[in-house]
């Protein structure tokens, strides 16, 4: 079963549900998908040792000596990573999706592409039975997807899979979420909360996915914004947690609360038993 | 010679400078003998990556000479760098297209030699 964490609104404690989820359950496979800023290592605690792999996409290069400037490139390239300026095509790396468009659409066949360093992928396969798997985007580059699309390949079916997903509704979240057969979405009780909640709800709408709501820093003064919301479309509330601050404590710490509340493992397994 | 100002309206010579480049509402092209002002909008405007190398192609494409605005990036810079295009920011607070041509006649406004600032994607 592969089980992706998302939540639209970034700081609502996706990365808290998962790694506790995570350390609830047996036979996990742990994959942090938030590439631009990974955090669940602090968590989670694992030693990469020299487990490490570079992501590569490609870029494209422009011959000049075939280019005869007909600018085709640059009118196709929705992302403005090829510039048309003084003779020349000049190539944006950095912003390049690696769509490949540009070599295709060349009438002169002076687009031929080179291999860029995008990111890494870090990974531990032992943490106390959890194995556990990272990727990294290098700074300045727009896209997290070949990271994403990368890491999940190391999937393995036999697992329980937990995907720990980037903040947002764009492309990276699809990605975390596309494969999965189950997906939670964290939530907080404001209006700001219950906005990002209701785009989360309609990326797996979309997606066609089954999900869930779990609401993190719960006050039961509060919850009702959300409670009304799932109620009116029939959106199951899986778990509450409250807003404490023995909690908030145990996070600022790097630890898992349910390592020192334990009866919370058994509400996350009920949880999963559940769906 | 062709002087671009990145400017918020398009209403004259006494519009105001708009201090980014790649997302200025208004490209203000002043032909410098001709003493002629026209305006056209930033497409670039909309981009959602890359409006600074948009922004440069735009430039690139009427011919400007020179560009005077408040920050440019590591992107547009190098774009602008590539198709000739001089780059000069206001620093004396200029506030309108007017302000930003007397200075720039008067030999007051600096040529930069390299991005004014960072990228908005990251630190490269």
């Amino acid at each position: 079963m592969k089980i992706t964490v998302l939540s639209g609104k970034g700081g609502t404690g996706k990365t808290t549900i998962a790694t506790n989820l995570a350390l609830s359950l047996e036979n996990v496979q742990f994959f942090d998908t938030d590439v631009e800023e990974p955090n669940s290592y602090l968590f989670l605690k694992p030693d990469f040792a020299d487990n490490e792999q570079t992501v590569w996409r490609k870029v494209p290069i422009i011959e000049q000596s075939k280019c005869n400037s007909c600018r085709k490139c640059v009118d196709f390239c929705q992302y403005n990573a090829l510039a048309m300026l003084g003779d020349e095509v000049l190539v944006y790396p950095e912003v390049c999706h690696s769509c490949g468009g540009c070599k295709h659409i060349c009438p002169q066949d002076a687009i031929t592409e080179e291999k860029r360093s995008v990111g890494k992928i870090n990974w531990d396969l032992d943490i106390d039975g959890l194995e556990y798997w990272q990727g990294e985007l290098t700074i300045g580059e727009a896209s997290s997807i070949p990271i994403i699309s990368k890491i999940k390949k190391e999937i393995k079916d036999e697992k329980l899979v937990i995907i720990d997903a980037p903040p947002g509704t764009t492309c990276p979240t699809i990605e975390a979420t596309i494969d999965s057969d189950y997906a939670i979405l964290v939530t907080e009780p404001t209006p700001f909360g219950l906005h990002d909640l209701k785009m989360a709800v309609e990326l797996v709408e979309d997606l066609d996915k089954p999900y869930g709501v779990i609401i993190n820093r719960s006050q039961q003064e509060a919850d009702g914004i959300i409670q009304d919301y799932c109620k009116k479309n029939g959106i199951p509330i899986l778990l509450k947690v409250p807003f404490k601050r023995q909690i908030a404590k145990l996070y600022s710490e790097g630890i898992p609360f349910v390592e020192e509340l334990p009866k919370w493992k058994d509400k996350f397994r009920e949880v999963i038993d559940n769906l | 010679m062709k002087l671009v100002i990145t400017a918020k309206d398009d209403i004259g010579f006494e519009s105001e400078l708009d201090t980014r480049f790649g997302r200025a509402a208004y490209f203000g092209i002043i032909d410098i003998e001709g003493k002629e002002l026209i305006f056209i909008k930033n497409e670039a405007t909309s981009s959602s990556s890359g409006a600074g190398i948009k922004a440069a192609q735009l430039l690139a494409d009427k011919k400007a000479d020179a560009l005077i605005t408040g920050r440019v990036g590591p992107k547009a810079f190098r774009g602008l760098e590539k198709a000739g295009i001089k780059v000069y920011t206001s620093s004396n607070g200029e506030v309108s297209i007017q302000d930003c041509l007397t200075a720039y006649k008067a030999g007051e406004l600096k040529e930069v030699d390299g991005p004014t600032n960072q990228g908005h994607h990251g630190l490269k």
